[in-house]
């Protein structure tokens, strides 16, 4: 990569990190929605214990308290949505100008890895953010293993974020969509308790959340190792990255 | 007129937008030194031919050729809402690879000209359309292009900026620019070399 193409990497990259700042709703968000959530679960879930399977935990059976359980995974559905969230916003507003932008020289190739190096920051900030956030409530066995479980969440999800940003043509097609993909997936098929006792487990296991789930939970409850699972997540947010690069050059590219 | 060369040439063009057959075969030659005025009614594919014409939107069938750079004002700003008019000028002139010294430079004389001085550090989403407006045809100037495709570039304008803009294109004519302007307004036919109307999909010179 010459010269001049990294500086127009790093100008594109403190210009879209600025216009994301400036953004107070997603700002906001990122503040308000943690605290909402970690609140409303440690003001609503009792202290009973609950007994759950972990998909990575070799089938053995942990009895954990439910509140502690519920706090990290509300922790990692927040995280995915406002990761998801952030990194839509990222593609989708400003493609029009970005299409203009390579009209006037820049390479998709330079804006894109603009916004990844832009999006990899905010992915780094909101999973520090929720992690820095849990000890308020209780403290997980291993609390680097929850921030990485927390972090692999948020670039698989932001991945997801641009790779919907790089599809759609509405914002709010955008938004339904990653609601519905948070719901179910990060919200609802990843809780360990409902996993305990699903049926068709192998699916389960193909979404983008499960192995970020797995980190996370492993990490506050057991001290299995986590290679296999980061193995696996980074896999996905890979192929994520790789999946919104292709559809962020279609949507962008400009005819000779 | 300065014509010593073809800068810009568009053969056959035609292009169908779901439906509809927008363009039919349009032919464009821009010479050097020239301005081209572009009128039609409403939805006649003014802006679908401009943005071809860029290279922005493929054609069915036909062929384009610049013969020089180009510079392009869509009709709707195409703008960063978060970022300043200083901070999208910055932007654009790395995309050219302009030196700092020199786009600096170049975009006080495009804030001054367009009167927009004062809204130089104000985030995009806070300016009116007007200036919007001004600032989607400045960062087009910018790197002083030698053809340029101008989408009804005064969208907004009050009177003084719409006469400077006129004013300008009188200077880049004559210091050899090309100048392909969309436009309505048969006033304007006063400052074109030549006007034509897109109509059913092909281009022909307004009577």
């Amino acid at each position: 990569m010459s010269a001049g193409s990294l500086r127009r990497i790093g100008v594109s990259a403190r210009l879209v990190a600025r216009d994301l700042a400036r953004n107070r709703v997603a700002v906001a968000l990122l503040v308000v929605i943690p605290i909402v959530f970690y609140g409303l679960v440690a003001a609503t879930t009792g202290d009973r214990d609950i007994v759950f399977e972990l998909a990575a935990g070799g089938r053995r059976l942990l009895t954990e308290n439910e509140r502690h359980l519920s706090l990290l995974f509300i922790g990692m559905v927040s995280i995915s949505g406002l990761s998801a969230f952030l990194a839509f916003v990222l593609v989708l507003r400003p493609l029009g100008a970005d299409r203009r932008l390579a009209f006037e020289g820049y390479r998709p190739v330079e804006l894109l890895l603009a916004k990844v190096c832009v999006m990899l920051a905010v992915a780094v900030a909101v999973a520090l953010y929720v992690t820095a956030l849990l000890p308020i409530f209780f403290r997980p066995a291993r609390a680097a293993g929850v921030f990485l479980g927390f972090l692999s969440t948020s670039f698989v999800y932001a991945t997801f974020g641009m790779v919907i940003g790089a599809v759609v043509r509405r914002e709010l097609e955008g938004i339904m969509l990653i609601l519905l993909l948070v719901n179910i997936d990060a919200g609802w098929l990843q809780s360990p308790v409902f996993y305990a006792h699903a049926r068709n487990q192998a699916l389960i296991r193909l979404l983008p959340g499960h192995h970020p789930a797995q980190i996370t939970m492993v990490s506050a409850f057991t001290t299995l190792a986590l290679r296999p699972e980061i193995v696996a997540a980074v896999e996905y947010a890979v192929g994520g990255l790789v999946a919104a690069a292709g559809l962020y050059w279609l949507r962008v590219r400009v005819r000779a | 007129m300065v014509t010593d060369g073809t800068v810009l040439e568009a053969r056959g063009l035609a292009k169908r937008l779901g439906r509809r057959q927008v363009l039919a075969g349009v032919d464009l030659t821009v010479g050097r030194g020239e301005v081209v005025g572009i009128c039609g009614e409403n939805g006649s594919g003014k802006s679908t031919l401009m943005r071809v014409l860029a290279g922005l939107l493929p054609s069915d069938s036909g062929e384009v050729q610049r013969h020089d750079t180009l510079g392009y004002a869509p009709q709707l700003p195409l703008l960063y809402d978060q970022l300043s008019p200083w901070e999208h000028f910055h932007y654009f002139a790395a995309a050219r690879g302009m030196l700092q010294q020199v786009w600096e430079e170049g975009a006080r004389q495009l804030l001054e000209r367009y009167r927009f001085t004062q809204w130089r550090a104000h985030p995009v989403a806070l300016l009116s359309g007007g200036t919007q407006q001004k600032l989607n045809l400045a960062l087009a100037l910018l790197a002083n292009p030698a053809v340029l495709l101008l989408d009804e570039p005064y969208g907004g304008f009050e009177w003084e900026t719409y006469l400077r803009f006129w004013e300008h294109v009188r200077e880049l004519r004559a210091a050899g620019r090309s100048l392909v302007v969309v436009s309505h307004l048969f006033y304007d036919r006063a400052d074109l070399d030549r006007t034509l109307v897109l109509h059913d999909g092909r281009l022909a010179e307004a009577r």
